[in-house]
Order: structure tokens, then C-alpha cells, then sequence
């Protein structure tokens, strides 16, 4: 419980920290929200009047109490471009990203974990080999460029699939291939080298040797010590999924967070983009959270005093 | 954990995706014939003429221009014709504008539309709390009052030839004044106006879908539904329309359209801009300052040559600040390539080279900076590096200066002493088309000294008592010819004077499927697609 108790309190001064930073240094970039919305046609004197409407004009540090104090509250403010509370603008696209996301860690687990059984059990084998050669391809290739080639293969040539990501079954099935390539090469990586130790271990042997089956002998004995590394793997690239989804997402025009999160950069939406940040770290250190949490599940050994 | 847990949950997992990955449950829904899909490279975020205006552009203005219509509109020709007024006249010299409105027209919510309607929502956009983003448009507006059920009056201040272009904009366009009421603040995400569609359902920022309007004063409309989606790469877009997904996509870049061009089911429209683009020659900068310097770096871009290599000559070559097809566009004498003569000029200027072949005068080098934006304009970044390359070549050093688009506009309107660069590649579209705005906002004097930020945009300081006197007269004669002439002298004076490096104004590029019908691209980047229909 103290664990626990500590480890929130580190994750509101984590949240914070990110907060604020993200605060200053997107308000130090260049750029004017009022003049980009405003369309080249307003003269200064009006964007400056909008710009003081909308406390733009304030010195940094009131504008960071003003919003901190807002934001404590549960309060995110008003988007600048859609005009609606920012909770309820990411409300509305948090659920496709969320279903992005897991959706490729689960596909990342499944593939990873069965390609990676099959290698570390079969040991130099073609089957093998050629995995590999495929998960240093997955590993290789940018994100974006393989979304961009399955699109070319399976929506303009194949037909197959929805070149774009709205609606359906089949129009998931790209953009969530395309966040997982990393996760599934990462994942498979871990399990073959944990299971070609493991199959060497004495307990694997004599469970072999009570005649058990394959199945069984990897399933029962040897996956569970496996699915440690495994968990941290995941874990640990929740950033880098969240990050692959914000690309991805603009590729298959994929209506979630990380489109938003590209445009209201694009509009200097500040109040937007300053929620979506703070999602995103909850996201991620909530992520972080629970795999430190799964350890001591997992593992009767770790206890966390 | 029990143990014989794990292998119902990797059962499940396998399950889910093998369920995702089954190429049988995607097969692609082909759009039907009656349901036109438009892939956007901007995101629709907001659907009021108030406020900040349809937003984004164009996408924004898109929509907006199938749910309303304005008293006048703009024919592909961009000449102006009667849509919610069917005649106007002109009076008291000039002053005062009385229109005609079309009998019998009903708002999509129901309300009737007359002359009190018009003048309330038009004397909204006198009032700068609720038209924040075209006050410039209106501010020459007086009053607006019905004077009749259907006869309103509009009153200027002076005589104002951007009238009926101010009508036929964006912001003209007439929302209902019960929605207006009933939504406030959040009107812009329920719009409602007296257009052939009406919202279906709006996901700002991804997708609007809007149906046909059945009461419709100009007839059933085509389709049963339009659907915008926000489509931000342009290859996707491509992909989306060669795979049936979509029937029209709006960005095309020049270099996809060829290929695009030789796709079976597929017709590529590329239709000459307004978008006007030049380099900013800083006249605050000593060396820049020099009329006959400003003329010899005209002199060393082979403009052609740069339409023909990086816009695949999908542009046209200016002959005035003005694009060709600008209302108001007069053509003058293109300056010459000519390096040769560009060094000679110069030399006589005191220029002579120095080490490395790099233009010296008084131990000074001629070098600039240019301001360059990375995605704002299409095929900009190489354009500006191929300019900057050839005035190397005639020993003027160019460093770019490559910045993020949502930067660039704040970096421009800046204080004079705080702008970092004396060269920057400027593009401007008028929305507004009306080619005597575009001079004003441009190449009008400042009204505050260079210690403020520039009014609009003439970052560049140019400052031509006769220029304003000449634009200030133009903008007030509402007599065609008259106007066209004065306009002519103010558009001579800008050009003699190489302000820019005048360069070229490129085509507008969209593409659809061969099925699709009607659809209308205008010079001033909109795709208007309320009168579209789909064929077998």
C-alpha cells in the first residue's frame, strides 16, 4: 500500500512536471493562434483584440497559474479552434486511439509470443531463420513508410482493405499492423532467446521426461517464467506505441488522438494540445504503473515494501 | 495466476486476431450512386460565416458553400450572378446598395428568409466581437436594414467596389437567425442555411456528412449525401480515390498528377490559381533598399524554367502582383532572364565579386536570408532552394531560413527590427478574389510605424504615396472600366518598382472519379461540390 501511495505521488508530480514544460515550451515556439484561425484577414488591431479576449496577451508564468489552477480543478479549457471544452473534444476521439493501441499490443502479444515459441523451440531451423530475417525487417522499417506500402499493396492494388481507417472491422486491420510491427519483432526477440534458455533449464528436461507434451510443456512450465521479460517489453514501449499511433493515425486519416494532436499543433491550439499532452502521459505512466504492478502478480517473489 | 488460465487467454488473443486479419469481412464498399465521398487535405472545424469564419481553408468554406447560399455567388468564371437576390442596384453615388430577394426561400430549420433576416445576420458581421475573421471585408459597411419583406438596403461609408465580392465570400453567406440564437457559442458545430444540404452529422476535425435538403429552393438536389472526411497525406488521398473509397480529392501534388492523369476511371482537373507568389524584397534593408538591385535579382530567376522542373509546369508565370485570373489583374512586361545583364546592373550598382564569387561593395557581401515554410505551399521548399541556387549564381549568397507553416505567418507580421531574414517566399491567395483587396492588403502603406507589427501584410514596408492614392481610388470607383484602369496604374507602379521577385501562380489540382459530375473547382482553391452528381 505505501508502494502504491508513493508511486501516485510521483505520478501527479510527473504529470505536473510534464505539464508545465509542455506549457512553456509550446507557447515559446513561434506562432499565433489568433492569426492562423483568423485566416490573413484580420488586421492587427483585431487580432490583438482577440488575442487579449482570450488572455493570450498575459506573461507566461500568469497564463501557467491561471491554467494550473483551472486544470487541478479537472477543468482543461476551451479549444481555440473547435470551440468546445477540450475534455470533450478528446472524449470524442480517445476511444479510437484506445482501441488502436490495444489492438496492437494484442496482436503484437499473439504474433510475438507464437512466432517466438516456434524459434526458440526449433533452434536453428529454417522456420527460424527466416523469422528472424522478418523481425529485422519489422524492427528496420519506419512506421509510416510501412503503413504507407501495405496501403499501396492491400487498397490500391489488392483491394482488399479501406485505404482508410474509419469505421469497421477491416479498416483496423493496416493502421494496427502497422503500430505493432515493432512491438511484434521486440516481443518475439524476447521469447525466442527466453525459451531457447528455458528449454535448456533441468525442470523443462524432466518435464519432458514425465511425458508431458510439447503443448503442454510450454504452455504450463515454460511461458510463465517467460512472460516477465515479455511484460517489461511492453511496458516499456507503450511510449513508442502511443508515438507510432500519432504517425500511423495521420497516414490512415485515422479520426483519433494523434491526428488531433498533429492538427491543433498545426493551429496552435495551446489549450488543445496541452490536454492531449497531459492524456498521454497518463496514458503512459499509467502503463508504466500497472506493469510494475504485474510483476509482483506474475512473480510471487517481488514484493514491493 | 492459475495456470491453466494462460492458454484460454492466448486462444482468445489468437481468435481476436485472426478475426482482425480476415481479408474476407473487408471487402471495400464501392460508394454508391448517390453518395459522393470528398477527401479533404484540411480538417473541417467550424461551419459559421461568423466568428472566425468556415474553418479550416479551404475545407471549411467547402461545406459551407452547399449548407448556404450568400446573396450573390461567384460563377466558375469568377463573374458575379444572382443566388439568394435576384437583382441590385446602386444609389446615392455609389453609397448605397438595394437588393431584390428571391420570394419563397425556407431556412433548413424551418425559418422563413427575408430582408429582416439578412440584415440581421449581416449587421452581426459589422460588429467585430462576432466577425473576427473578415472585419477587413466589412468595415467599409455602414448599416444594413430591410427596408421592404424582401428588399434590403446595404449603406457604405464611402463608395465600395469590393461589395458584391465581400457578398459572394465566405463570409456573406446567411445562417439561419433562429439557429444563430438558439446555438450561440456553439452554432459554428450546427450550421443552418438555405443551401441544397443540410448536416446529417458533424465530427469536427474528421468528418461531415450532410444530406440533401428537401426543401430546397433551387431544386432536388443531386445526391442523397456528401461526405467530407479529413484525409491529411496526399498519398493516402491518392490511394483512397484509386481504390474507389473516394470520389473526389482536393491537393493533388503536380508530380502525382501525370500518373494520375494515365489511371483508367480517373480525371485529373487542374485549373489556373489566384494564388499569387513572389520572394519579399525587404525595402528596410540598406542594400535591398536599391530599386536597380531589386530589378537585377528579377533578372536572375529563370521562372519558367522553374514551373516547367519543380511544378511540372502545373503554374502559370506572373505578369502582375495580381495572378492572371484575379478580377482586377492587368498584364505588364515580364523582367527578362537575363544573368548576364542582372551582373552588369549590379556592377554599375558598385557590386563587384569577391572571394568566392560572391558579389562585394565597401568590404560588404551581398547576402540574405529567406523565410522559407516547410508544408505551407506545395513543392515550396524546393522552389525557394532552386531560387536561392540561381541567385548564386550571380554571387548573391541566400541562406534559407526553413520554418514550421504555423510559424511563418507570426514570423512575418513582426515588427520591422524584429524580422530575422530580408527575403521571404510569400504566396497570397485572395479568398475574397477581388484583385483591388489584394493590392490594399499587400502594398497599402502601414497605418502604424514599422515599430508595430505590419496592418496586413505588407511586411515588406513598401510605402508609395501614389500606390495608395491609386489602390484607395480603384477600391472606391464601382464604374468596371474606370476601376480596371486605375488598377492597372497602381498594379504598374508595384511591378516597376520589384517589390518581389515576381514569380508564378500555381494550378489548383484535384482529381475525381470519372463517374462523378459537376463538381466545380474555382480559381481561389475551392472545390465546390453542392451541384455534383454520380453517374454509373
Amino acid at each position: 500500500m505505501a508502494y502504491l501511495a508513493s508511486r501516485l505521488v510521483r505520478f501527479v508530480i510527473q504529470t505536473l512536471a510534464a505539464l508545465v514544460l509542455v506549457f512553456v515550451l509550446f507557447r515559446l515556439v513561434p506562432g499565433n493562434p489568433v492569426e492562423l484561425l483568423s485566416g490573413g484577414l484580420a488586421t492587427q488591431q483585431q487580432i490583438a483584440a482577440v488575442s487579449r479576449e482570450m488572455g493570450l496577451d498575459l506573461s507566461l508564468p500568469v497564463q501557467l497559474g491561471r491554467y494550473m489552477a483551472m486544470a487541478i480543478h479537472g477543468n482543461l479549457g476551451v479549444s481555440l479552434v473547435y470551440s468546445e471544452p477540450v475534455t470533450t473534444v478528446i472524449l470524442r476521439r480517445l476511444p479510437a486511439t484506445l482501441l488502436l493501441a490495444g489492438s496492437a499490443v494484442a496482436l503484437a502479444t499473439v504474433l510475438g509470443v507464437a512466432g517466438g515459441v516456434y524459434a526458440g523451440v526449433h533452434p536453428g531451423s529454417r522456420g527460424a531463420t527466416w523469422l528472424m530475417v522478418l523481425w529485422s525487417g519489422l524492427l528496420s522499417v519506419p512506421n509510416f513508410w510501412l503503413g504507407l506500402l501495405l496501403v499501396d499493396v492491400f487498397a490500391v492494388r489488392l483491394h482488399w482493405l479501406p485505404a482508410i481507417g474509419y469505421g469497421g472491422l477491416g479498416a483496423l486491420v493496416m493502421p494496427v499492423f502497422a503500430v505493432a510491427a515493432r512491438l511484434i519483432a521486440l516481443i518475439a526477440q524476447v521469447t525466442r532467446a527466453e525459451f531457447e534458455d528455458l528449454y535448456r533449464e533441468p525442470f523443462v528436461t524432466v518435464a519432458r521426461a514425465k511425458g508431458l507434451s510439447g503443448a503442454r510443456v510450454i504452455f504450463a512450465h515454460v511461458l510463465r517464467p517467460a512472460t516477465m521479460p515479455i511484460v517489461t517489453m511492453v511496458g516499456m514501449q507503450a511510449g513508442y506505441l502511443l508515438g507510432g499511433a500519432v504517425v500511423i493515425e495521420n497516414v490512415f486519416a485515422y479520426p483519433g488522438m494523434g491526428q488531433l494532436l498533429m492538427s491543433a499543433i498545426g493551429t496552435r491550439d495551446y489549450p488543445l494540445v496541452e490536454g492531449i499532452t497531459l492524456t498521454f502521459v497518463v496514458l503512459f505512466l499509467a502503463v508504466n504503473l500497472l506493469t510494475d504492478l504485474a510483476y509482483a502478480w506474475l512473480d510471487p517473489r517481488v514484493r514491493y515494501a | 495466476m492459475n495456470r491453466s488460465v494462460w492458454p484460454s487467454v492466448l486462444a482468445a488473443a489468437v481468435l481476436l486476431g485472426s478475426a482482425m486479419a480476415a481479408p474476407g469481412g473487408a471487402v471495400l464498399a464501392q460508394t454508391q450512386s448517390g453518395n459522393l465521398v470528398f477527401d479533404q487535405a484540411v480538417a473541417i472545424t467550424s461551419l459559421s460565416p461568423e466568428g472566425f469564419q468556415p474553418a479550416g481553408y479551404p475545407s471549411g468554406y467547402e461545406a459551407a458553400y452547399a449548407i448556404y447560399n450568400g446573396l450573390v455567388r461567384f460563377n466558375s468564371h469568377l463573374e458575379i450572378v444572382p443566388s439568394l437576390a435576384t437583382r441590385w442596384y446602386t444609389s446615392d453615388g455609389g453609397r448605397v446598395w438595394t437588393f431584390e430577394l428571391r420570394h419563397g426561400v425556407r431556412f433548413q430549420d424551418g425559418t422563413p428568409f427575408d430582408a429582416a433576416a439578412v440584415a440581421y445576420d449581416f449587421t452581426r458581421m459589422l460588429n467585430p466581437k462576432d466577425d473576427t475573421g473578415a472585419t477587413v471585408l466589412w468595415k467599409p459597411v455602414e448599416k444594413v436594414t430591410a427596408v421592404g419583406r424582401y428588399t434590403v438596403q446595404i449603406t457604405t461609408r464611402t463608395p465600395y467596389a469590393a461589395m458584391l465580392f465581400v457578398l459572394a465570400h465566405g463570409s456573406g453567406l446567411i445562417p439561419s437567425p433562429t439557429a444563430i440564437r438558439k446555438w450561440g457559442a456553439n452554432y459554428p458545430l450546427h450550421p443552418v442555411g438555405t443551401g441544397p444540404y443540410e448536416v446529417a452529422s458533424f465530427d469536427p476535425g474528421s468528418k461531415l456528412v450532410l444530406k440533401a435538403y428537401p426543401g430546397y429552393w433551387g431544386g432536388k438536389p443531386k445526391l442523397s449525401t456528401i461526405t467530407f472526411n479529413y484525409v491529411p497525406d496526399p498519398q493516402t488521398r491518392i490511394a483512397a480515390l484509386e481504390s474507389g473509397q473516394a470520389d473526389v480529392i482536393d491537393a493533388v501534388p503536380s508530380q502525382n498528377a501525370a500518373q494520375l492523369r494515365g489511371t483508367p476511371g480517373i480525371r485529373v482537373i487542374s485549373v489556373a490559381g489566384l494564388q499569387s507568389f513572389g520572394i519579399s524584397l525587404d525595402e528596410a534593408n540598406p542594400i535591398l533598399a536599391n530599386l536597380n538591385v531589386r530589378r537585377a535579382l528579377n533578372m536572375a530567376v529563370d521562372v519558367p524554367a522553374i514551373i516547367r522542373t519543380v511544378y511540372d509546369g502545373q503554374a502559370t508565370r506572373l505578369t502582375s502582383p495580381l495572378a492572371t485570373d484575379t478580377p482586377g489583374h492587368v498584364a505588364q512586361a515580364p523582367y527578362p532572364y537575363d544573368p548576364a545583364r542582372a551582373r552588369a546592373i549590379l556592377a554599375r550598382a558598385g557590386w563587384k565579386p569577391g572571394p568566392g564569387g560572391l558579389l562585394v561593395k565597401d568590404g560588404r557581401t551581398m547576402a540574405f536570408t529567406m523565410l522559407v515554410p516547410t508544408t505551407e505551399y506545395p513543392n515550396g521548399t524546393t522552389a525557394a532552394q532552386a531560387i536561392a541556387s540561381e541567385l548564386g549564381q550571380i554571387g548573391v549568397k541566400v541562406t534559407l531560413k526553413v520554418v514550421p507553416s504555423a510559424s511563418f505567418f507570426g514570423l512575418l507580421r513582426q515588427p520591422a527590427a524584429r524580422q530575422d531574414f530580408q527575403m521571404a517566399l510569400w504566396g497570397f491567395n485572395p479568398s475574397f478574389v477581388y484583385g483591388g483587396l489584394q493590392l490594399a492588403d499587400e502594398f497599402l502603406a502601414n497605418a502604424t510605424p514599422p515599430t508595430d507589427p505590419p496592418t496586413i501584410w505588407d511586411f515588406v514596408w513598401f510605402n508609395s504615396p501614389r500606390v495608395n492614392r491609386e489602390i484607395d481610388r480603384a477600391n472606391a470607383t464601382l464604374n468596371p472600366a474606370a476601376r480596371l484602369r486605375i488598377l492597372g496604374h497602381a498594379q504598374r507602379q508595384v511591378w516597376r518598382n520589384a517589390v518581389y521577385i515576381w514569380l508564378w501562380a500555381p494550378n489548383v489540382i484535384i482529381a475525381e472519379r470519372t463517374a462523378v459530375a459537376g463538381v466545380m473547382q474555382m480559381p481561389d482553391e475551392f472545390t465546390l461540390v453542392q451541384d455534383a452528381s454520380l453517374g454509373g
